[in-house]
This record gives structure tokens, C-alpha cells and sequence, in this order.
């Protein structure tokens, strides 16, 4: 063996700590020329940018919206003690709606804190009016006199005012951890979310719904403490997790825009998200069984619960439903979650997974008959009893891979997933999946790789299951519970054309046909190429291209008589995108450039035919440009001036809010918002200031 | 034998046969003996600064001085007292500081004098356990991804992969079919640097499909969508078993994530006598012959049935309140 062998430098690596304290005397190491950051260095960014246009869309995440100017405004900070006392500060995007905030701290070593801010904007539409008053809050009224039979002879001229519908999502995180010793760890985090503003909603009377402001006032607290031991041979963590869901706003109510087709029936009420509870205890660990063989498991227990008072069962006085079995729910789902993983290399070039996982939901709501009234109007018949929905998932894998000859490798598997349920139309499904794939390279420039998958999904007897009165149609096979046949290919090819470009070409297909579907959906298909590339143009100068496009079509049977397929439905989706992406040191050390640019078009079809000849509906479709400009001039070694320019050019067709206006249907009192379409430029100018 | 019986008794039985064999296999025949001290370098990163420093031609190694790998104060790392410093990942330097060869170092690249599985030892050597406890049967390991294929330990700012904006670059490089998913109409924020991939999936393997970060799709859902969690009175069966069943997360080219355009979407599973089975053809759309443009447009089915991740409102057995 010489000194350089492989095996001789893993043992020097796998026994480093040893040989640290045996072998090697590091009292001369003194690092006496290593450039440890001390004291005080950052950055601060300030400067101002420009949006060009309003647009919700545009805007949605972005934070950039509505159009006018904001502030740049950011920097970051460390902080390096000698004692190993540290702080850093990263802020991005203060002037906007979607800011963060990090700040982390602690002492090298023994403790640390890391508290994260960030807000997240979203925003659903532009143009939308109502004639409703109270929005953001739990009620929803509507000026005296406004409940018409039909949105045509609404006032909407006098009453419809826009609004903004969007909320802001703000997340607050904090973690700390204490490193006492060198092998255990112990963790804290505390979470809060936080969401308040408004999201559309919809709210009926049978025949006629509007679409409503609905509030939304949501806190999320997540509480986590944890511990992590690691030795050589094995590791393992605990953690217990509690998490509660609060929602300041429980109920939504609303004046019934549409004149009353049953007396009193001028109000509805909606619940909203109810607030809940969850702990779970977490826990992990992998053991090295030998020096190839290694295993590991996790489990996950829970518990669930929501007791949320109930609302009264309608708001309409004179309906008389009954009362109902509790003043809330008390409901309560235990979960569990198990898994092992064992991983064996037995000869030369062999390798072998095996796995078995469980997922249990048991809802251990009690089954209570609740009277009901539909939709604020009529008493329903016979009174409903919930079914709450428990499963049961196995999951257990097989995989080998196997490392031949020169660059051959094979590798293939088989899985099984079998899903055990209560109250619907299949109890058990089960499902097999076998697999493999070849890489080779059969030169050094190619490498080639392909995956054959297929797999087969059958269930037990389909029976009927009734939630919500008429029963389904007993052709009708649910897509999620169908026997299925699914088979997959994915091929990849990858030539490196020189040490500094590379090319990459890719193919998949996946073809679902649920052959024993009449009614329900009946088949899907989906295929997509793609192809990328990188290229290291020079030392200053790195570029990267890529296109992919993809069809997705998908059948179904319908039946107006409920009984043999009257009508087909045939969807079809089609997605192309293209980008390229540039970064460029114009000039060394001085000036760099940058540019994102990337196009997408998506077409949707969708053809319903009847026994009538019916045409196909309008297709629906997007196109969307983006260009990202930015550049970074270094004035001198403190002082640095950015500039960005995004534009972004967005098209849209869709049947489903092309000219739909608040009264456009007589039975729906909308929004008007529609098919979001822009073009928006937003530019910054930003000074950077380093100490 | 059911395939589930027959997987079951398998994998114990293949197991206990190759294990013999697995220990034998692969494990030395004789201890690796420890490295002689006049392998490594004279005087430790000081030697290695020599060359790397910010003036190196070939690599500047300066940068790993800002992050957490020379944390002074942390026995735990390679610069904390007693450690190896720069040997203490890249392997006695004694020969390549006097060769100034590549070869003569594990140098992280695929160039490494070290295998691949040699080199990811390295790194799990002391971070192995806690989120990685799976990584030995994660899809990354099995398609022989190294570390540094994704980590960059040498960075002044931190490693790309583990910031929110940067991490995506990273990931999507590789995965090409979510990369044009996130450039479709409706997604979630991960182009905007909002959301990162980790935020749902665990690069370095789970038990969960996809290898997400929780157990099951759904808890990996309702960690950010906890209203939508539940349990609730009336519950609709595909939203308690999966979230997949009607919305794809990395991207759709409709609303909401949808995978299919309602009614068409919702009618794959609802087929009763009246309205649910009647076919909405183009002809219903707003100022078509057939009405019933209501079932069509805006929320289409939500119009009325907008409950439909489930209600606990005791008039809700239809999803309507």
C-alpha cells in the first residue's frame, strides 16, 4: 500500500479526531496568517426603485405592486469578538411588502439564536368591485333595498366600490440552539404566522351565489423543542412539536344579495377555518449495523384537535332544524408515522435498500346526526351524520443498484403501497410498482440514462358510499380509488462537449389508463422534452440555456342519465418555456453584468361533447416574458452602485373571467375581475456602502 | 402470497443472507493505519495560506474563514482548538504542499484523489444524524451525488444552497421538469426567492415520497396551510388522504394550482343525478343556448360548493356553508 492509496487517506480522514490527539502535534499551527473577520463589517444598501404599471399579478409575491416608486433599502452586518462572540444582520427588500429580516448571534461553539422575519404578499386580482360594505371584517352587509331577484336589477351603478383583495403573510422565526458538548445538541424554534387581510369567497342560496370579501385573520404558532445525540456508530433525535392554528375571524357573514325566495332567508353565514391544535412527538435514528450495512427509522406521533363552538345551524328565523347533538365538535385525529430503511452493499459494486413505511390517520371524531338546513332556506331531510375519514398507508420498497462493468449501471426496484380506508366506495387499494433503469457512458463525452416504470393499481370491491344524499353513479369509478395501469419512461442524455460547455437532453412520458373506469375519469397521458445547457465561456463569463416543453392530456365520462357515458370530456394542456441566463465580469473586479431572460406560452383545451355537436370551448392561455437586467459597478472598495431593470410582458385568455361582470349572469353577483394581462417595467438604482 | 407478504418476508430473508457477506465485503481486511504525523503540513493552514491565499492563482481559500467551519470557539470544528484545520476535510497535505500537485489532495471535485463515497464520508464524518439520518437510502446518495455538488463550503456569504433565494439555482439545475413548472401561471414563490425547495423537501432523504420534510404529503402541506388541516365536521375524503389529489404543487398553468379545470376536475369524482352529472359543454358558457353558466366561470363548482377543503359549519354536509 502506498501512502497516497485511497484507503489509507479514508483512514486518515475516518480517524481524523484521533489522530488529532494520538499522532499529530498541531502545537505549531498557529494560523497566524488565517483572515479571521473581526470586529465590525457589513453593508448598507440604500437607493430607490420605480414601478411602472399596476398589477396584481405582478405584484403577487413580489411585493412589487401597486406602481409608483419604493425605497431600496437593505445591508447585512457581522460582528466577530475574539472570545468567539458572534452577530450578523442580512436585510433585503425593507422598502417593500415582501422584506426580510435574519439576525443570528451567539457564542462559537456554545450557544446560538437565529431570528428570521419575513413577509410574503399576495394579491388576487385587479379590478375587483363589490357592492358590499364591511370587507376585512365577520359581516357583510349591503345598503337597504339592494336584494333584487336578479343581479340585472341590482343598483350596482350606485353601490359597486373596488377593492383590494389580497393579504400579507408575515412569519416571524426564532431558533436557538445550545452546543454544549460534542455529541449532544439541544433546539428550540418558535413560530409565529400571521395573515390578515381579505381572499375571495364565494356564498350561495342554491340558485344564486356572490362572491364575497372573505376576512382572513389567521395566527399559526409552532413551538419545537428538540434534542439530537451523535456518536460514531449511531445517532438519534427527539423532538416534540406543538402547533396551534387561531383564527380571529371563525364565521363570515353576508346580506343575501338576491331578493329572498324564502321568507326571512336574507342572510347567510359561512364558517371559516376553525381554529386547531396539534402536538406531535418526533423521533429518529440510523445505526451503523456494520461497516456496510447501515439502518435507520423515524416515527412520528400526533394528536390533532379542533372544538371550535359550532354556529347555529341557519340564521333564517322560522326554519326550525332541531338542535344539534353538541355545541361543537371535539374532534380529534391520531396520527402516526413509522419508517425503517436498511441499506446493504454485500459485494463489490452491489447495493441494497430496503424500506418499509406506515402512515396512519385516525379520526377519532365521534359519529354524531346533525339536523341541517341547506343553504339558509330549507330544512334538509334526513339529517346527515359526518363520516370522518381515517387511513391507513403501508408503504415497503426494494431497490437494488448494481455498478458493472466500465460505466454500466443498473439499478431497479419494486414497491408496494396499499391504502386502507373507512366510509368511501373502495375500502382497500393497492398498488405495485416495478422499475428499473440503465446509465452507461459509453464514451467519455456521453452519458446516457434510461427508466422504464410500470405499475398497477387495483382495490378492493367499489361500493357505494352516500355523504351528501343522491347517490353517485355506480359506473363511476373516483380517479384517486380506480384500478390503474401506469407506465413511465424518462430517458436522459448528457454530453460534455468540452471541459466548459455541456449539453443535456432529456424525454419523459407517463401514460395512466383506468381500464375498468366508465364513468369517471378514463385515461391521462403526459410527455415533455427538455433541453439545457451550461457554458463557461471564460473565466469572466458563465452562461446557461434551457427549453422544455410538455403536453398533458387527460379523458373522462360523464352521464347525464346516470347510467352508461352520455358525454366525453377531453383535456389538453400544452407548456413551453425557454430562459438563458448570463453573468458576466465586464471588468474584473470592477463591473458585473447579468441577465435572466425566459419566455413561457400554455395553451388549454377543453372539449365537452354531448350527444349534440357541441364546439370546443375558447382556449384558454398565458404567455409570459421576462427580462432581468442587473449590473454592479464598484466604485471603489467601499462603495458600489446596482442597478436592476425586470419587465415582464403577461398575456392571458380565460373563458372563465374574460367579461364576466358583477352582473354579466343573473344568478351571480361577481367580482369583475378579470384575466389579468400587463406589462409592467420596474427599475432600481442602489448605492452600497461597505465597512 | 400477496406482493405485500411476499416484499415483507424478502427483505429480511435477503438481508440476513448478504449480511455476513456485507461485513466481510467491503470492510478492511486490516485496520487503515493512521496517518505518520510527517504526512501533514508543517504548520497546518498557515502552509496551506501559503499558496491559497487571496492572491492564489488556482483557489483562494480565504473565504472559508467567514463561515462556520473555522469557528475558533467550536471544538467541533476543523479550526477549533485541537483540530486539523484545512487537513482535517482535505487529508494529510504534507506531499501536495511540496508537489503542488491536485492529485496529492482530496480536493472535493471530481478530480478528488478520494472516490466519491470517500469524500461524502468526509463531510458525514461529523455531520452525519438529525435531518440526515436517511441520507444512506435517499434518492441523492443512490444516484451518487457528492456533497459539494450541491454545498459550497468555501463561501464568504455562506453556502448558496442554504439561502432561501439561492438554493433554488441549485436544485433546479438537476430538475428540470420543476424548473419549467415554476415558470408556469400559478405557483408557489420559489422563483421570487420566497420559498426554497427545503421548505418541503429534505435533500438528504426521508421516509416520505419525494422526500419531503414531514411524514406525508399533507403534514408537509398544512405546516404553512394549518387552517386547512382540520379536522372539521364535514370533511371532503380526498383533502384528509391528499393534497395532490387536486392540486400540483411545483406549478399548474390554471388557478390555484389546479390540476384540471373545474367542472371537469371536480366531476372525475361526481356523478350523482342532477347537477353534478350534467355535462357543461361550451354551450353554457355566459350568452350560450344551453344556461347554466354559473357551473362554468368564475369559481365554477365553488361558486356555491365553496367549502371544499372541508367545513365545520353544522349546515355544511354539502360543502356549502
Amino acid at each position: 500500500m502506498t501512502i497516497h492509496s485511497p484507503l489509507f487517506i479514508l483512514g486518515a480522514l475516518g480517524l481524523m479526531s484521533a489522530a488529532s490527539a494520538w499522532a499529530i502535534d498541531t502545537s505549531a499551527w498557529k494560523c497566524e496568517s488565517c483572515p479571521y473577520p473581526k470586529g465590525l463589517s457589513g453593508s448598507a444598501e440604500v437607493g430607490a426603485g420605480n414601478v411602472s404599471d399596476r398589477s396584481a399579478k405582478f405584484g403577487d409575491y413580489t411585493g412589487l405592486y401597486p406602481k409608483g416608486a419604493y425605497a431600496v433599502l437593505g445591508g447585512s452586518a457581522t460582528l466577530r469578538e475574539a472570545d468567539g462572540t458572534y452577530a450578523d444582520l442580512d436585510a433585503k427588500d425593507l422598502g417593500l411588502d415582501s422584506r426580510s429580516l435574519r439576525m443570528r448571534g451567539g457564542r462559537e461553539g456554545l450557544i446560538g439564536l437565529d431570528l428570521r422575519y419575513d413577509e410574503l404578499p399576495r394579491y388576487f386580482g385587479d379590478g375587483a368591485q363589490t357592492p358590499f360594505l364591511g370587507t376585512g371584517g365577520a359581516t357583510l352587509t349591503l345598503p337597504p333595498g339592494f336584494a333584487s331577484p336578479g343581479t340585472n336589477t341590482m343598483p350596482l351603478a350606485a353601490n359597486l366600490r373596488p377593492i383590494d383583495l389580497g393579504y400579507t403573510a408575515k412569519r416571524l422565526d426564532l431558533t436557538g440552539s445550545w452546543l454544549g458538548t460534542d455529541s449532544l445538541n439541544l433546539r428550540f424554534g418558535f413560530r409565529r404566522d400571521v395573515r390578515d387581510g381579505t381572499r375571495p369567497m364565494s356564498g350561495s342560496f342554491v340558485s344564486t351565489a356572490a362572491q364575497l370579501p372573505a376576512p382572513v385573520d389567521h395566527v399559526t404558532d409552532v413551538l419545537e423543542l428538540a434534542a439530537a445525540y451523535s456518536a460514531t456508530q449511531w445517532q438519534a433525535s427527539l423532538a416534540y412539536q406543538w402547533s396551534q392554528f387561531r383564527n380571529g375571524t371563525p364565521a363570515l357573514t353576508w346580506d343575501n344579495p338576491f331578493t329572498a325566495v324564502v321568507p326571512g332567508a336574507t342572510r347567510g353565514q359561512l364558517a371559516l377555518a376553525p381554529d386547531n391544535e396539534l402536538h406531535q412527538v418526533i423521533g429518529s435514528a440510523a445505526y451503523q449495523l456494520a461497516p456496510t450495512i447501515r439502518a435507520s427509522g423515524d416515527f412520528a406521533i400526533g394528536r390533532l384537535t379542533q372544538n371550535q363552538p359550532f354556529l347555529a345551524s341557519t340564521l333564517t328565523a322560522g326554519l326550525a332544524p332541531g338542535s344539534l347533538p353538541s355545541a361543537s365538535l371535539d374532534g380529534r385525529v391520531d396520527t402516526f408515522n413509522g419508517s425503517v430503511r436498511i441499506t446493504a452493499a454485500p459485494l463489490e459494486g452491489l447495493r441494497l435498500n430496503a424500506s418499509y413505511a406506515r402512515d396512519v390517520r385516525d379520526n377519532r371524531t365521534a359519529r354524531q346526526t346533525y339536523p341541517y338546513v341547506e343553504s339558509d332556506l330549507f330544512s334538509g331531510q334526513p339529517a346527515r351524520t359526518n363520516t370522518p375519514f381515517s387511513h391507513w398507508r403501508d408503504r415497503a420498497k426494494l431497490q437494488a443498484d448494481y455498478r458493472g462493468p466500465a460505466t454500466l449501471r443498473l439499478a431497479g426496484g419494486a414497491e408496494y403501497e396499499q391504502i386502507d380506508r373507512n366510509y368511501t366506495e373502495v375500502v382497500t387499494t393497492r398498488e405495485t410498482t416495478l422499475w428499473a433503469r440503465v446509465s452507461l457512458q459509453p464514451i467519455a463525452m456521453l452519458g446516457l440514462s434510461l427508466k422504464l416504470a410500470h405499475a398497477d393499481r387495483d382495490h378492493s370491491t367499489y361500493g357505494t358510499a352516500v355523504w351528501f344524499g343522491a347517490a353517485e353513479n355506480p359506473l363511476l369509478r373516483k380517479y384517486n380509488l380506480a384500478a390503474r395501469l401506469r407506465d413511465s419512461a424518462g430517458l436522459r442524455v448528457d454530453l460534455t462537449l468540452s471541459e466548459t460547455l455541456s449539453l443535456g437532453l432529456s424525454a419523459d412520458y407517463a401514460n395512466d389508463d383506468y381500464h375498468r373506469s366508465v364513468i369517471g375519469l378514463t385515461g391521462a397521458r403526459s410527455g415533455s422534452v427538455g433541453v439545457d445547457l451550461a457554458w463557461a465561456a471564460s473565466e469572466n463569463t458563465r452562461l446557461h440555456a434551457f427549453a422544455q416543453g410538455e403536453d398533458i392530456r387527460s379523458s373522462q365520462n360523464g352521464s347525464q342519465a346516470v347510467g352508461l357515458p352520455d358525454w366525453t370530456g377531453r383535456s389538453k394542456d400544452r407548456f413551453e418555456v425557454l430562459g438563458f441566463g448570463l453573468k458576466h465580469a465586464a471588468i474584473p473586479d470592477k463591473l458585473d453584468i447579468g441577465a435572466d431572460l425566459s419566455s413561457s406560452r400554455s395553451r388549454s383545451d377543453i372539449d365537452v361533447q354531448t350527444v349534440m355537436l357541441e364546439p370546443a370551448f375558447p382556449r384558454a392561455s398565458t404567455s409570459l416574458d421576462r427580462v432581468k437586467l442587473y449590473a454592479t459597478y464598484k466604485i471603489d472598495d467601499k462603495l458600489s452602485v446596482t442597478g436592476t431593470f425586470w419587465h415582464e410582458t403577461y398575456d392571458a385568455v380565460d373563458w372563465r373571467t374574460d367579461g364576466l361582470m358583477p352582473a354579466t349572469l343573473i344568478n351571480l353577483l361577481s367580482f369583475g375581475t378579470q384575466t389579468p394581462q400587463y406589462r409592467v417595467n420596474a427599475l432600481s438604482v442602489s448605492l452600497r456602502y461597505r465597512f | 402470497m400477496t406482493t405485500r407478504r411476499l416484499l415483507l418476508c424478502l427483505v429480511p430473508l435477503l438481508f440476513g443472507l448478504l449480511a455476513p457477506a456485507a461485513s466481510q465485503a467491503q470492510a478492511p481486511s486490516t485496520p487503515a493505519p493512521l496517518p505518520r504525523a510527517d504526512q501533514y503540513s508543517a504548520k497546518g493552514a498557515d502552509t496551506c495560506l501559503g499558496c491559497h491565499d487571496d492572491e492564489s492563482k488556482t483557489y483562494s481559500a480565504s473565504a472559508i474563514f467567514s463561515t462556520k467551519h473555522a469557528h475558533r470557539g467550536d471544538k467541533r470544528s476543523p479550526f477549533g482548538a485541537g483540530g486539523l484545520q484545512c487537513e482535517s476535510c482535505h487529508g494529510p497535505g504534507a506531499l501536495h504542499a511540496r508537489t503542488k500537485k491536485a492529485e496529492h489532495i482530496n480536493n472535493f471535485k471530481a478530480d478528488s484523489s478520494l472516490p466519491l463515497a470517500q469524500r461524502n464520508q468526509v463531510c458525514l464524518t461529523c455531520h452525519q444524524g438529525s435531518t440526515r439520518n436517511a441520507w444512506h437510502a435517499g434518492a441523492h446518495e443512490r444516484a451518487e451525488l457528492a456533497c459539494g455538488d450541491c454545498h459550497k463550503v468555501h463561501q464568504q456569504h455562506g453556502d448558496p444552497v442554504l439561502g432561501k433565494a439561492s438554493q433554488t439555482q441549485t436544485c433546479l439545475s438537476c430538475h428540470n421538469s420543476q424548473r419549467a413548472d415554476f415558470h408556469k401561471p400559478s405557483t408557489h414563490p420559489v422563483l421570487q426567492g420566497k420559498m426554497a425547495c427545503s421548505d418541503c423537501h429534505n435533500a438528504h432523504g426521508s421516509s416520505s415520497p419525494a422526500m419531503l420534510v414531514k411524514a406525508t404529503l399533507n403534514q408537509t402541506c398544512t405546516t404553512c396551510h394549518a387552517d386547512k388541516r382540520g379536522p372539521v365536521l364535514w370533511e371532503h375524503a380526498p383533502v384528509a388522504e391528499n393534497c395532490a389529489s387536486c392540486h400540483t404543487p411545483h406549478g399548474s398553468v390554471r388557478t390555484a394550482m389546479l390540476t384540471k379545470t373545474p367542472p371537469l376536475l371536480c366531476q372525475q369524482c361526481h356523478s350523482p343525478a342532477s347537477h353534478p352529472s350534467v355535462a357543461r359543454a361550451s354551450s353554457s358558457l355566459p350568452g350560450g343556448s344551453a344556461g347554466g353558466a354559473i357551473f362554468l366561470v368564475a369559481g365554477s363548482c365553488s361558486n356555491c360548493h365553496t367549502q371544499v377543503h372541508g367545513s365545520n359549519h353544522p349546515s355544511g354536509a354539502k360543502l356549502l356553508r
